[in-house]
């Protein structure tokens, strides 16, 4: 492969990766599934990885008070171990992510950095309003995920930093997750889903994978009529045709996982 | 760097962004592990990283820095190479490799799997012969024979 010519640099703790970050054309790889698919198809002037996967602290996963503190190294296959009871939609989606060998690299900070509308976690994480830590060599920052993915691919990620946390409160809630795909295991998704009504405030919020630029969500509240919903929800998602699917078929798996949703509530 | 592959350490002088799998087939000549799609669809390539499987074209040596290897080659499981002998799970051969080390794995998480489990295990390797179903029962049968061995 071309990128054998890279520098390939391991970072041990959080410092080793600013140090580093500074030098031109530097890349920070986590479990490389996306990355490496990508670079062998496209070269490009990279010229230093830098792994952060030795990095303790990121693969750390806290809960507390009804909020998770997930480190941006966590691969799948630990999410699949330690949210099951936690957490059960990010297990939903944990489960449909690619195969077992991709879930046991592939992390959930690069599932976010990769910004795919189709990412299999991000229909979960917006539907919770997560939010997303970054550390950069003399500052950190908090921003929602809805806030930072702004396109297929395009995020607001600034030079220098690093994705290290992602925060989500789970109050009391109800939830359906559901992926479309060509067949159960290592497919990309035609659509995605996430549901979830707070049982407080009977506010519901769902979140569509892979049926517009970025996650498209809608949010409603219980008391709100159905049909009236599900108007919505067919006017605001946007979906293309591609390999996987047709715009209009996606359409159509939105408004009706919506409905399955809605009706079970 | 310093890995070990088949409990044997080396101290590789290639470059840290060199695929795990070009490696393990070029350098060490380890040629058991195949390479498929390149991309992560096939499993083809899968081998063992301290313990668990994972597609070794899509994991870069410097990754593996400090990590244990285990390829088909140091796959020490006679109870499933005869399981997928006797049942006949082999045809074309290509995907053999990683449908070992996945199964291998799993069995030693999961001694007593069901058919749905043994399903998902060999989800992230694809065969274009058999139609899997051999497959399955051999890794059932192994199974089964460590059961009785136990």
């Amino acid at each position: 492969m071309w990128y054998e010519q890279i520098n390939f640099i391991n970072a041990n703790k959080i410092e080793d990766v600013f140090g580093n970050l500074d030098k031109p054309n530097s890349m920070i790889i986590a479990g490389g599934t996306d990355i490496l698919v990508r670079l062998k198809n496209h070269k490009n002037n990279i010229k230093h990885f830098i792994n952060i996967n030795n990095i303790p602290e990121l693969k750390q996963i806290e809960y507390s008070d009804n909020k998770i503190k997930i480190g941006s190294c966590v691969t799948f296959s630990e999410l699949l171990n330690k949210t099951w009871k936690i957490f059960p939609p990010l297990f939903e989606a944990a489960k449909t992510l690619a195969g077992p060998q991709v879930r046991n690299t592939a992390t959930i900070g690069g599932n976010i950095i990769n910004a795919s509308p189709a990412g299999d976690s991000l229909p979960v994480l917006y539907a919770f309003d997560a939010e997303l830590k970054f550390q950069a060599k003399t500052y950190s920052r908090i921003i929602k995920i809805k806030d930072f993915i702004i396109g297929p691919g395009k995020t607001l990620l600034k030079n220098g930093e690093l994705l290290t946390q992602i925060i989500i409160n789970i109050p009391k809630y109800d939830y359906l997750y559901k992926k479309f795909g060509t067949r159960k295991s290592l497919a990309l998704s035609k659509v995605s889903f996430c549901g979830v009504k707070l049982r407080k405030t009977g506010n519901i919020v769902m979140a569509f994978g892979a049926s517009g630029p970025t996650i498209i969500v809608v949010k409603t509240n219980i008391t709100d009529d159905i049909d009236k919903i599900l108007k919505i929800v067919d006017k605001t998602v946007s979906p293309i045709s591609d390999q996987r699917s047709d715009a209009d078929y996606r359409k159509y798996l939105c408004v009706e996982v919506a409905r399955d949703f809605l009706e079970n509530l | 760097m310093k890995i070990k592959v088949n409990n044997i350490l080396y101290e590789p002088k290639v470059s840290g962004s060199m695929r795990l799998l070009d490696y393990l087939r070029n350098e060490l000549k380890l040629t058991g592990t195949k390479e498929g799609c390149g991309e992560g669809e096939c499993g083809a390539c899968t081998i063992l990283l301290n313990g668990k499987p994972v597609n070794s074209c899509l994991i870069l040596l410097g990754q593996c820095d400090e990590k244990e290897i285990i390829t088909i080659e140091g796959l020490n499981e006679p109870e499933l190479t005869k399981s997928f002998e006797e049942v006949g799970a082999v045809q074309c051969g290509f995907c053999t490799p990683g449908m070992m080390i996945s199964s291998s794995a799993f069995l030693e998480e999961n001694p007593s799997p069901t058919k749905e489990e043994v399903k998902t295990c060999i989800s992230g390797n694809l065969c274009r012969c058999t139609g899997y179903k051999k497959i399955e029962e051999a890794i059932m049968l192994t199974a089964d024979k460590k059961k009785l061995v136990k």
